[in-house]
Protein backbone atom coordinates (compact mmCIF):
# COMPACT_ATOMS: atom_id res chain seq x y z
CA UNK A 1 0.00 0.00 0.00
CA UNK A 2 2.97 2.61 0.88
CA UNK A 3 4.51 1.87 -2.67
CA UNK A 4 1.40 2.86 -4.26
CA UNK A 5 2.42 6.79 -4.53
CA UNK A 6 5.76 5.39 -6.16
CA UNK A 7 4.04 3.00 -8.32
CA UNK A 8 1.90 6.03 -9.91
CA UNK A 9 4.61 7.86 -10.45
CA UNK A 10 6.43 5.51 -12.46
CA UNK A 11 3.10 4.19 -14.41
CA UNK A 12 3.03 7.95 -15.00
CA UNK A 13 6.60 8.63 -16.20
CA UNK A 14 5.88 6.10 -18.85
CA UNK A 15 3.39 7.82 -20.11
CA UNK A 16 5.25 11.35 -20.20
CA UNK A 17 8.24 9.42 -22.12
CA UNK A 18 5.91 7.55 -24.26
CA UNK A 19 4.16 10.97 -24.84
CA UNK A 20 7.58 12.99 -25.64
CA UNK A 21 8.35 10.55 -28.15
CA UNK A 22 5.14 10.38 -29.52
CA UNK A 23 4.55 14.21 -29.59
CA UNK A 24 8.05 15.10 -31.39
CA UNK A 25 7.13 12.17 -34.07
CA UNK A 26 3.97 13.48 -35.14
CA UNK A 27 2.88 14.86 -38.48
CA UNK A 28 1.13 17.66 -36.69
CA UNK A 29 3.89 18.78 -34.31
CA UNK A 30 6.33 19.09 -37.18
CA UNK A 31 3.68 20.99 -39.44
CA UNK A 32 2.83 23.37 -36.62
CA UNK A 33 6.15 23.82 -35.99
CA UNK A 34 7.54 24.50 -39.43
CA UNK A 35 4.27 27.37 -38.99
CA UNK A 36 5.87 28.75 -36.19
CA UNK A 37 9.21 29.48 -37.90
CA UNK A 38 7.13 30.84 -41.01
CA UNK A 39 5.49 33.51 -38.65
CA UNK A 40 8.73 34.04 -37.07
CA UNK A 41 9.86 34.78 -40.60
CA UNK A 42 7.35 37.24 -41.34
CA UNK A 43 7.80 38.98 -37.53
CA UNK A 44 10.96 39.70 -39.03
CA UNK A 45 9.98 40.77 -41.76
CA UNK A 46 7.45 43.56 -40.46
CA UNK A 47 10.50 44.94 -38.77
CA UNK A 48 10.75 46.79 -42.36
CA UNK A 49 6.66 48.26 -42.14
CA UNK A 50 8.15 50.30 -38.75
CA UNK A 51 9.78 53.59 -39.35
CA UNK A 52 10.86 53.81 -35.47
CA UNK A 53 11.67 51.05 -33.78
CA UNK A 54 11.79 48.12 -36.23
CA UNK A 55 13.00 45.79 -33.58
CA UNK A 56 9.98 46.70 -31.20
CA UNK A 57 7.64 45.81 -33.52
CA UNK A 58 9.72 42.59 -34.33
CA UNK A 59 10.05 41.44 -30.99
CA UNK A 60 5.79 42.28 -31.18
CA UNK A 61 4.37 40.50 -33.81
CA UNK A 62 7.20 37.53 -32.72
CA UNK A 63 5.39 37.59 -29.40
CA UNK A 64 2.54 36.89 -30.90
CA UNK A 65 3.84 34.38 -33.29
CA UNK A 66 5.26 32.61 -29.98
CA UNK A 67 1.59 32.90 -28.47
CA UNK A 68 0.14 31.61 -31.12
CA UNK A 69 2.06 28.56 -32.49
CA UNK A 70 2.79 27.45 -28.63
CA UNK A 71 -1.15 27.40 -28.31
CA UNK A 72 -1.48 25.52 -31.35
CA UNK A 73 1.13 23.04 -30.48
CA UNK A 74 -0.83 22.31 -27.31
CA UNK A 75 -4.26 22.10 -29.33
CA UNK A 76 -2.69 18.97 -31.80
CA UNK A 77 -0.62 17.54 -28.94
CA UNK A 78 -3.89 16.82 -27.34
CA UNK A 79 -5.56 15.79 -30.17
CA UNK A 80 -2.82 13.26 -30.78
CA UNK A 81 -1.72 12.32 -27.40
CA UNK A 82 -4.96 12.35 -25.50
CA UNK A 83 -7.83 11.93 -28.19
CA UNK A 84 -6.96 10.41 -30.83
CA UNK A 85 -5.89 7.75 -28.41
CA UNK A 86 -9.79 7.14 -27.38
CA UNK A 87 -10.51 7.59 -30.67
CA UNK A 88 -9.00 4.75 -31.93
CA UNK A 89 -9.08 2.39 -28.67
CA UNK A 90 -5.57 2.35 -28.32
CA UNK A 91 -6.22 3.78 -24.89
CA UNK A 92 -7.35 0.26 -24.13
CA UNK A 93 -3.98 -1.31 -24.28
CA UNK A 94 -2.43 0.83 -21.96
CA UNK A 95 -5.13 1.02 -19.59
CA UNK A 96 -5.25 -3.18 -19.59
CA UNK A 97 -2.51 -2.08 -17.05
CA UNK A 98 -3.13 -1.74 -13.75
CA UNK A 99 -2.18 2.01 -13.54
CA UNK A 100 -4.74 4.48 -12.58
CA UNK A 101 -6.20 6.54 -15.32
CA UNK A 102 -5.17 9.74 -13.15
CA UNK A 103 -1.33 8.88 -14.15
CA UNK A 104 -2.62 8.71 -17.77
CA UNK A 105 -3.88 12.21 -17.69
CA UNK A 106 -0.67 13.36 -15.42
CA UNK A 107 1.91 12.14 -17.51
CA UNK A 108 0.15 12.99 -20.99
CA UNK A 109 0.02 16.37 -19.23
CA UNK A 110 3.32 16.61 -17.90
CA UNK A 111 4.71 15.51 -21.53
CA UNK A 112 2.56 18.38 -22.89
CA UNK A 113 4.31 20.70 -20.71
CA UNK A 114 7.91 19.60 -21.26
CA UNK A 115 7.28 19.62 -25.23
CA UNK A 116 5.75 22.91 -24.64
CA UNK A 117 8.93 24.52 -22.79
CA UNK A 118 11.12 22.85 -25.17
CA UNK A 119 9.06 24.54 -28.03
CA UNK A 120 8.81 28.01 -26.34
CA UNK A 121 12.79 28.06 -26.00
CA UNK A 122 13.48 27.00 -29.46
CA UNK A 123 10.61 29.64 -30.68
CA UNK A 124 12.04 32.25 -28.21
CA UNK A 125 15.92 31.41 -29.67
CA UNK A 126 14.85 32.16 -33.36
CA UNK A 127 12.56 34.99 -32.60
CA UNK A 128 15.36 36.63 -30.54
CA UNK A 129 18.08 35.86 -34.18
CA UNK A 130 15.53 37.33 -36.47
CA UNK A 131 15.07 40.56 -33.78
CA UNK A 132 19.01 40.88 -33.51
CA UNK A 133 19.38 40.78 -37.48
CA UNK A 134 16.05 43.39 -38.45
CA UNK A 135 16.73 46.81 -38.72
CA UNK A 136 20.24 46.28 -39.35
CA UNK A 137 22.14 49.59 -38.29
CA UNK A 138 19.97 51.74 -37.14
CA UNK A 139 19.92 52.77 -33.38
CA UNK A 140 16.01 52.27 -32.10
CA UNK A 141 15.81 55.66 -29.35
CA UNK A 142 14.33 52.83 -27.30
CA UNK A 143 15.78 50.00 -27.32
CA UNK A 144 14.18 46.34 -26.72
CA UNK A 145 15.24 44.30 -23.47
CA UNK A 146 16.33 41.05 -24.67
CA UNK A 147 17.81 39.59 -21.76
CA UNK A 148 15.61 37.98 -18.50
CA UNK A 149 12.20 40.30 -20.01
CA UNK A 150 12.31 38.45 -23.33
CA UNK A 151 12.72 35.11 -21.16
CA UNK A 152 9.77 35.69 -18.67
CA UNK A 153 7.63 37.37 -21.75
CA UNK A 154 8.40 33.36 -23.18
CA UNK A 155 7.57 31.75 -20.56
CA UNK A 156 4.22 33.44 -19.48
CA UNK A 157 3.30 31.89 -23.25
CA UNK A 158 4.17 29.02 -22.95
CA UNK A 159 1.64 28.68 -19.40
CA UNK A 160 -0.60 30.49 -21.51
CA UNK A 161 -0.20 27.73 -23.91
CA UNK A 162 -0.16 24.52 -20.73
CA UNK A 163 -3.74 25.80 -19.65
CA UNK A 164 -4.95 25.87 -23.37
CA UNK A 165 -3.52 22.54 -23.25
CA UNK A 166 -4.96 21.34 -19.67
CA UNK A 167 -8.68 22.88 -20.89
CA UNK A 168 -8.24 21.06 -24.05
CA UNK A 169 -6.78 17.77 -21.81
CA UNK A 170 -10.19 18.42 -19.82
CA UNK A 171 -12.38 18.28 -22.87
CA UNK A 172 -10.91 15.05 -24.42
CA UNK A 173 -11.54 13.22 -21.25
CA UNK A 174 -14.96 13.45 -21.34
CA UNK A 175 -16.12 13.48 -25.26
CA UNK A 176 -16.90 11.37 -27.65
CA UNK A 177 -15.95 13.50 -30.63
CA UNK A 178 -12.52 13.58 -31.01
CA UNK A 179 -12.50 16.78 -33.11
CA UNK A 180 -13.98 18.46 -29.97
CA UNK A 181 -10.83 19.15 -27.61
CA UNK A 182 -9.23 20.91 -30.40
CA UNK A 183 -12.51 23.27 -31.83
CA UNK A 184 -13.28 23.89 -28.14
CA UNK A 185 -9.60 24.38 -27.35
CA UNK A 186 -9.04 27.05 -29.85
CA UNK A 187 -12.56 28.65 -28.99
CA UNK A 188 -10.99 28.51 -25.24
CA UNK A 189 -8.05 30.50 -26.31
CA UNK A 190 -9.12 33.13 -28.07
CA UNK A 191 -11.97 34.07 -25.20
CA UNK A 192 -9.47 33.44 -22.51
CA UNK A 193 -7.29 36.16 -24.08
CA UNK A 194 -9.71 38.66 -25.25
CA UNK A 195 -11.09 38.53 -21.76
CA UNK A 196 -8.69 41.40 -20.61
CA UNK A 197 -8.90 43.62 -23.46
CA UNK A 198 -12.88 42.96 -22.82
CA UNK A 199 -13.14 44.04 -18.82
CA UNK A 200 -10.42 46.70 -20.30
CA UNK A 201 -13.11 48.04 -22.69
CA UNK A 202 -15.95 47.90 -20.16
CA UNK A 203 -14.05 49.40 -17.24
CA UNK A 204 -13.28 52.36 -19.56
CA UNK A 205 -17.31 53.01 -20.03
CA UNK A 206 -17.04 51.10 -23.72
CA UNK A 207 -16.60 54.71 -25.70
CA UNK A 208 -19.19 56.27 -23.68
CA UNK A 209 -22.35 53.25 -24.61
CA UNK A 210 -23.89 52.90 -21.23
CA UNK A 211 -26.71 50.69 -22.73
CA UNK A 212 -23.33 48.47 -23.75
CA UNK A 213 -21.91 48.59 -19.98
CA UNK A 214 -24.91 47.62 -18.52
CA UNK A 215 -25.90 44.73 -20.50
CA UNK A 216 -22.77 43.51 -20.53
CA UNK A 217 -20.88 44.64 -17.26
CA UNK A 218 -22.73 41.77 -15.30
CA UNK A 219 -21.84 38.81 -18.05
CA UNK A 220 -18.49 39.49 -17.81
CA UNK A 221 -18.27 39.71 -14.75
CA UNK A 222 -19.68 36.05 -14.38
CA UNK A 223 -17.71 34.89 -16.84
CA UNK A 224 -14.30 36.11 -15.27
CA UNK A 225 -15.02 33.48 -12.75
CA UNK A 226 -15.22 30.80 -14.83
CA UNK A 227 -12.69 32.11 -17.58
CA UNK A 228 -9.16 32.87 -16.51
CA UNK A 229 -7.98 36.18 -17.90
CA UNK A 230 -4.95 34.55 -20.58
CA UNK A 231 -4.01 38.19 -21.30
CA UNK A 232 -3.04 38.37 -17.54
CA UNK A 233 -0.03 35.97 -18.76
CA UNK A 234 0.86 38.45 -21.17
CA UNK A 235 4.40 40.30 -20.10
CA UNK A 236 5.72 41.46 -23.24
CA UNK A 237 5.86 45.19 -22.40
CA UNK A 238 8.90 44.43 -20.47
CA UNK A 239 11.00 43.18 -22.62
CA UNK A 240 9.35 45.87 -25.66
CA UNK A 241 8.91 48.79 -23.46
CA UNK A 242 10.80 48.13 -20.44
CA UNK A 243 7.74 48.44 -18.26
CA UNK A 244 8.47 45.45 -15.92
CA UNK A 245 4.74 44.03 -14.62
CA UNK A 246 4.34 44.26 -10.71
CA UNK A 247 5.98 41.69 -8.77
CA UNK A 248 2.25 41.48 -7.10
CA UNK A 249 0.77 40.97 -10.71
CA UNK A 250 2.96 38.34 -12.19
CA UNK A 251 2.37 36.61 -8.93
CA UNK A 252 -1.22 36.15 -8.84
CA UNK A 253 -1.54 35.59 -12.57
CA UNK A 254 1.21 32.77 -12.51
CA UNK A 255 -1.18 31.57 -9.30
CA UNK A 256 -4.27 31.60 -11.00
CA UNK A 257 -3.22 30.01 -14.52
CA UNK A 258 -1.42 27.30 -12.07
CA UNK A 259 -4.72 26.53 -9.93
CA UNK A 260 -6.88 27.02 -13.03
CA UNK A 261 -4.74 23.90 -14.80
CA UNK A 262 -5.07 22.27 -11.61
CA UNK A 263 -8.77 22.28 -11.39
CA UNK A 264 -8.96 21.43 -15.11
CA UNK A 265 -6.77 17.87 -14.56
CA UNK A 266 -8.13 17.52 -11.33
CA UNK A 267 -11.57 17.37 -13.53
CA UNK A 268 -10.33 15.71 -16.28
CA UNK A 269 -9.50 12.79 -14.01
CA UNK A 270 -12.50 12.66 -12.23
CA UNK A 271 -14.90 12.76 -15.87
CA UNK A 272 -11.88 9.72 -17.16
CA UNK A 273 -12.11 7.38 -13.96
CA UNK A 274 -15.81 7.08 -14.12
CA UNK A 275 -15.77 6.82 -18.50
CA UNK A 276 -16.75 3.84 -20.00
CA UNK A 277 -14.82 3.07 -23.06
CA UNK A 278 -17.28 1.00 -25.47
CA UNK B 1 -23.02 2.09 -85.21
CA UNK B 2 -21.64 5.78 -84.45
CA UNK B 3 -23.26 6.89 -81.43
CA UNK B 4 -24.44 10.67 -81.69
CA UNK B 5 -23.28 13.31 -79.02
CA UNK B 6 -26.16 13.68 -76.74
CA UNK B 7 -28.19 17.03 -77.30
CA UNK B 8 -29.00 18.38 -73.88
CA UNK B 9 -25.32 18.76 -72.49
CA UNK B 10 -24.29 19.90 -75.86
CA UNK B 11 -27.05 22.41 -76.03
CA UNK B 12 -26.24 23.34 -72.43
CA UNK B 13 -22.99 23.64 -72.91
CA UNK B 14 -23.35 25.98 -76.27
CA UNK B 15 -25.84 28.09 -74.12
CA UNK B 16 -23.53 28.69 -71.44
CA UNK B 17 -20.64 29.43 -73.46
CA UNK B 18 -22.84 31.99 -75.36
CA UNK B 19 -24.25 33.62 -72.23
CA UNK B 20 -20.52 33.85 -70.76
CA UNK B 21 -19.36 35.57 -73.91
CA UNK B 22 -22.27 38.09 -74.16
CA UNK B 23 -22.11 38.62 -70.05
CA UNK B 24 -18.28 39.14 -70.60
CA UNK B 25 -18.84 41.44 -73.32
CA UNK B 26 -21.71 43.69 -71.80
CA UNK B 27 -19.02 43.77 -68.59
CA UNK B 28 -15.89 45.12 -70.61
CA UNK B 29 -18.59 48.41 -71.73
CA UNK B 30 -19.47 48.43 -68.10
CA UNK B 31 -16.78 50.62 -66.17
CA UNK B 32 -15.92 49.24 -62.40
CA UNK B 33 -17.28 51.16 -59.62
CA UNK B 34 -13.81 51.64 -58.07
CA UNK B 35 -13.47 51.43 -54.11
CA UNK B 36 -11.53 54.05 -52.28
CA UNK B 37 -8.01 52.21 -52.82
CA UNK B 38 -6.15 53.36 -49.94
CA UNK B 39 -8.23 52.45 -46.41
CA UNK B 40 -11.41 51.27 -46.84
CA UNK B 41 -12.99 50.02 -43.89
CA UNK B 42 -12.23 49.74 -40.13
CA UNK B 43 -13.23 46.66 -38.14
CA UNK B 44 -15.52 47.23 -34.91
CA UNK B 45 -12.43 47.05 -32.34
CA UNK B 46 -13.79 43.58 -30.81
CA UNK B 47 -13.72 42.24 -34.33
CA UNK B 48 -9.96 43.21 -34.59
CA UNK B 49 -9.03 41.81 -31.69
CA UNK B 50 -10.67 38.57 -32.27
CA UNK B 51 -9.26 38.46 -35.53
CA UNK B 52 -6.33 39.10 -33.97
CA UNK B 53 -6.62 35.62 -31.82
CA UNK B 54 -7.89 37.55 -29.09
CA UNK B 55 -4.04 39.55 -29.38
CA UNK B 56 -5.02 42.94 -28.77
CA UNK B 57 -1.11 43.53 -29.71
CA UNK B 58 -1.46 41.86 -32.54
CA UNK B 59 -4.48 43.67 -33.50
CA UNK B 60 -2.69 46.83 -32.55
CA UNK B 61 0.31 45.56 -35.29
CA UNK B 62 -2.28 44.74 -38.14
CA UNK B 63 -3.81 48.20 -38.19
CA UNK B 64 -0.22 49.49 -38.10
CA UNK B 65 0.50 47.68 -41.23
CA UNK B 66 -2.63 48.70 -42.76
CA UNK B 67 -1.84 52.52 -41.70
CA UNK B 68 2.04 52.43 -43.08
CA UNK B 69 1.64 50.63 -46.01
CA UNK B 70 -0.88 53.68 -47.00
CA UNK B 71 0.64 56.05 -49.52
CA UNK B 72 0.01 59.36 -48.44
CA UNK B 73 0.02 61.41 -51.61
CA UNK B 74 -3.08 58.97 -52.66
CA UNK B 75 -5.26 59.77 -50.00
CA UNK B 76 -8.47 62.26 -49.43
CA UNK B 77 -10.10 63.50 -46.23
CA UNK B 78 -12.18 60.37 -46.34
CA UNK B 79 -8.91 57.77 -46.00
CA UNK B 80 -7.69 60.24 -43.56
CA UNK B 81 -11.23 60.06 -41.26
CA UNK B 82 -10.72 55.92 -41.91
CA UNK B 83 -7.28 56.37 -40.78
CA UNK B 84 -8.06 58.57 -37.77
CA UNK B 85 -10.48 55.43 -36.45
CA UNK B 86 -7.25 53.15 -37.72
CA UNK B 87 -5.31 55.11 -35.14
CA UNK B 88 -7.47 55.44 -32.29
CA UNK B 89 -8.18 52.21 -32.26
CA UNK B 90 -4.25 51.23 -32.56
CA UNK B 91 -3.99 53.64 -28.81
CA UNK B 92 -7.04 51.65 -27.68
CA UNK B 93 -4.97 48.28 -27.97
CA UNK B 94 -1.55 48.94 -27.36
CA UNK B 95 -1.40 52.93 -25.93
CA UNK B 96 2.81 52.19 -26.61
CA UNK B 97 3.24 51.93 -29.57
CA UNK B 98 5.73 54.14 -31.10
CA UNK B 99 4.61 54.36 -34.51
CA UNK B 100 1.23 55.16 -34.17
CA UNK B 101 1.70 58.23 -31.90
CA UNK B 102 4.58 59.70 -34.65
CA UNK B 103 2.76 59.03 -37.84
CA UNK B 104 -1.03 60.41 -35.62
CA UNK B 105 1.26 63.63 -34.68
CA UNK B 106 2.83 64.09 -37.93
CA UNK B 107 -0.53 63.20 -40.39
CA UNK B 108 -3.84 63.40 -38.70
CA UNK B 109 -4.10 67.00 -37.48
CA UNK B 110 -2.89 68.78 -40.84
CA UNK B 111 -5.62 66.79 -42.23
CA UNK B 112 -8.63 67.97 -40.54
CA UNK B 113 -8.52 65.33 -38.37
CA UNK B 114 -7.08 67.07 -34.83
CA UNK B 115 -9.29 65.07 -32.00
CA UNK B 116 -7.94 61.78 -33.48
CA UNK B 117 -4.26 63.10 -33.09
CA UNK B 118 -5.00 64.77 -29.45
CA UNK B 119 -6.67 61.01 -28.41
CA UNK B 120 -3.39 59.11 -29.60
CA UNK B 121 -0.88 61.93 -28.00
CA UNK B 122 -2.89 61.67 -25.00
CA UNK B 123 -2.93 58.41 -24.63
CA UNK B 124 0.80 57.73 -25.41
CA UNK B 125 1.55 60.49 -23.04
CA UNK B 126 -0.09 58.59 -20.17
CA UNK B 127 1.56 54.76 -21.24
CA UNK B 128 4.87 56.04 -22.22
CA UNK B 129 5.93 57.45 -19.11
CA UNK B 130 9.84 57.19 -19.83
CA UNK B 131 9.31 59.10 -23.27
CA UNK B 132 8.82 62.79 -23.81
CA UNK B 133 7.75 63.35 -28.01
CA UNK B 134 4.12 61.93 -26.90
CA UNK B 135 3.83 65.08 -24.66
CA UNK B 136 5.80 67.63 -27.18
CA UNK B 137 3.50 66.60 -29.80
CA UNK B 138 0.70 66.85 -28.12
CA UNK B 139 1.63 70.82 -26.58
CA UNK B 140 2.65 71.42 -30.37
CA UNK B 141 -1.13 70.17 -31.44
CA UNK B 142 -2.05 73.22 -28.44
CA UNK B 143 0.60 75.76 -29.58
CA UNK B 144 -0.24 75.48 -33.61
CA UNK B 145 -3.86 74.17 -33.80
CA UNK B 146 -6.00 75.39 -31.15
CA UNK B 147 -3.51 78.46 -31.06
CA UNK B 148 -2.93 77.88 -27.21
CA UNK B 149 0.77 78.45 -27.09
CA UNK B 150 0.13 78.48 -22.89
CA UNK B 151 -1.08 75.14 -22.47
CA UNK B 152 0.86 73.94 -25.11
CA UNK B 153 3.67 75.00 -23.28
CA UNK B 154 2.77 73.54 -19.96
CA UNK B 155 2.64 70.08 -21.75
CA UNK B 156 6.20 71.09 -22.60
CA UNK B 157 6.84 71.08 -19.53
CA UNK B 158 5.49 68.38 -18.34
CA UNK B 159 7.89 66.35 -20.11
CA UNK B 160 10.81 67.68 -19.06
CA UNK B 161 11.09 65.24 -16.46
CA UNK B 162 11.36 62.87 -18.70
CA UNK B 163 14.18 63.75 -20.64
CA UNK B 164 17.62 62.06 -20.17
CA UNK B 165 19.84 64.70 -20.43
CA UNK B 166 20.29 68.91 -19.07
CA UNK B 167 20.77 70.16 -22.83
CA UNK B 168 17.58 68.81 -23.86
CA UNK B 169 15.83 69.42 -21.10
CA UNK B 170 17.19 73.23 -21.44
CA UNK B 171 16.12 73.20 -24.78
CA UNK B 172 12.79 72.24 -24.03
CA UNK B 173 11.59 74.48 -21.13
CA UNK B 174 13.29 77.42 -23.65
CA UNK B 175 10.84 76.78 -26.17
CA UNK B 176 8.05 76.47 -23.73
CA UNK B 177 9.51 79.79 -22.27
CA UNK B 178 9.40 81.31 -26.17
CA UNK B 179 5.82 80.50 -26.81
CA UNK B 180 4.67 81.95 -23.27
CA UNK B 181 6.41 85.11 -24.03
CA UNK B 182 5.62 85.70 -27.93
CA UNK B 183 2.47 83.70 -28.49
CA UNK B 184 2.49 81.98 -31.67
CA UNK B 185 4.64 82.32 -34.34
CA UNK B 186 4.22 80.88 -37.30
CA UNK B 187 8.48 80.34 -37.77
CA UNK B 188 8.37 78.77 -34.75
CA UNK B 189 5.83 76.17 -36.01
CA UNK B 190 8.03 75.71 -38.74
CA UNK B 191 11.03 75.16 -36.85
CA UNK B 192 9.25 72.47 -35.14
CA UNK B 193 7.55 70.58 -37.94
CA UNK B 194 11.12 71.02 -39.65
CA UNK B 195 12.96 69.22 -36.90
CA UNK B 196 10.44 66.54 -36.86
CA UNK B 197 11.13 66.10 -40.67
CA UNK B 198 15.21 65.84 -39.94
CA UNK B 199 13.90 63.17 -36.70
CA UNK B 200 11.84 60.87 -39.10
CA UNK B 201 14.02 58.02 -41.67
CA UNK B 202 14.59 59.26 -45.19
CA UNK B 203 11.62 58.41 -47.62
CA UNK B 204 8.10 59.73 -48.41
CA UNK B 205 7.67 60.28 -44.89
CA UNK B 206 10.07 62.74 -44.38
CA UNK B 207 9.42 64.54 -47.46
CA UNK B 208 5.95 64.86 -46.73
CA UNK B 209 6.59 66.70 -43.26
CA UNK B 210 9.16 68.96 -45.19
CA UNK B 211 6.68 70.24 -47.61
CA UNK B 212 4.82 70.54 -44.51
CA UNK B 213 7.62 72.66 -42.73
CA UNK B 214 8.34 74.23 -46.25
CA UNK B 215 4.63 75.45 -46.24
CA UNK B 216 4.93 77.64 -42.70
CA UNK B 217 8.04 78.73 -43.85
CA UNK B 218 6.43 80.37 -46.65
CA UNK B 219 3.38 81.53 -44.86
CA UNK B 220 5.94 83.36 -42.67
CA UNK B 221 7.30 85.15 -45.31
CA UNK B 222 3.67 85.98 -46.91
CA UNK B 223 3.33 87.32 -43.07
CA UNK B 224 6.32 89.58 -43.00
CA UNK B 225 5.86 91.05 -46.35
CA UNK B 226 1.84 91.79 -45.20
CA UNK B 227 3.22 93.67 -41.89
CA UNK B 228 5.89 95.46 -44.31
CA UNK B 229 2.72 96.70 -46.60
CA UNK B 230 0.68 97.47 -43.23
CA UNK B 231 4.10 99.91 -42.05
CA UNK B 232 5.12 101.48 -45.66
CA UNK B 233 0.73 101.98 -47.19
CA UNK B 234 -1.26 102.51 -43.61
CA UNK B 235 -3.62 99.68 -44.62
CA UNK B 236 -3.82 96.16 -45.14
CA UNK B 237 -3.37 94.37 -48.63
CA UNK B 238 -6.09 93.35 -50.52
CA UNK B 239 -4.96 90.60 -52.31
CA UNK B 240 -2.14 88.70 -52.70
CA UNK B 241 -0.65 89.87 -55.31
CA UNK B 242 -0.56 93.60 -53.51
CA UNK B 243 2.42 92.22 -52.34
CA UNK B 244 4.54 91.59 -55.61
CA UNK B 245 3.30 94.91 -57.09
CA UNK B 246 4.35 96.35 -53.84
CA UNK B 247 7.83 94.98 -54.57
CA UNK B 248 8.23 93.23 -51.23
CA UNK B 249 8.07 89.98 -53.04
CA UNK B 250 9.60 88.19 -55.94
CA UNK B 251 6.48 86.18 -56.34
CA UNK B 252 3.53 84.61 -54.36
CA UNK B 253 5.57 81.17 -53.45
CA UNK B 254 4.09 78.16 -54.73
CA UNK B 255 2.47 75.30 -52.83
CA UNK B 256 3.83 72.23 -53.34
CA UNK B 257 0.18 70.19 -51.63
CA UNK B 258 -1.62 72.56 -54.08
CA UNK B 259 -4.15 74.16 -51.54
CA UNK B 260 -2.25 77.73 -51.68
CA UNK B 261 -2.38 81.06 -49.59
CA UNK B 262 -5.23 84.01 -49.12
CA UNK B 263 -5.92 86.48 -47.28
CA UNK B 264 -8.15 86.04 -44.12
CA UNK B 265 -10.68 89.44 -42.72
CA UNK B 266 -7.99 91.09 -41.01
CA UNK B 267 -5.73 91.03 -44.03
CA UNK B 268 -3.49 88.40 -42.63
CA UNK B 269 -2.10 85.69 -45.08
CA UNK B 270 -3.06 82.31 -43.88
CA UNK B 271 -2.87 78.76 -45.22
CA UNK B 272 -6.11 77.54 -47.51
CA UNK B 273 -7.47 74.45 -45.96
CA UNK B 274 -8.68 72.90 -49.46
CA UNK B 275 -7.65 73.59 -52.83
CA UNK B 276 -8.58 76.76 -54.85
CA UNK B 277 -11.98 76.41 -56.50
CA UNK B 278 -11.12 76.18 -60.74
CA UNK B 279 -13.18 79.00 -62.12
CA UNK B 280 -15.71 77.90 -64.80
CA UNK B 281 -14.24 77.90 -68.00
Amino acid sequence: MRRAPLFFLATMLEFVLSGLRAGLRGRSFQAVFILGVLMIGIAYLSGFFSPRHPKTVALDVGFSAVRFSLVLLNLFWVQELVAREIDRRVILFSLAYPVSRASFLAGRFLALFLLTILAAVVLGLLLLLAVLLVGGGYVQEFDVSLGAPFWSAIAGFALDAAVVGAFSLCIAALSTVSVLPLALGAAFAVAGKALGATIDYLARGADGDEELVASYDPLVGFVRWLLPDLSRLDWREWAMYQLAPGGDAVFWSVTMAIAYIGVLLAAASLVFARREFS
Amino acid sequence: MRRSLPLLPLTALLVSALVFGWSQQRLSTLRQESADPELLIVLPRFAQVLLAGGDRYLAANLAGFRVLVAETQYMKASDYAVQAKLQRDIAWFNPLHEDNYYIAAALLPWNGELDAAQYVLRRASAARRFDWYPLFHYGFLFYHFHRDPATGAKHLLEAVPRVNNVQDQWALQNVAAIWIEKGYQTGNAATMVEAMAEDSPAGNFRNYLRVRAQRLRDLERLQGAAGAYRERFGRQPERLDDLVSAGLLPAIPQDSLGMGFSLDASGTPVLNANPPVEPPR
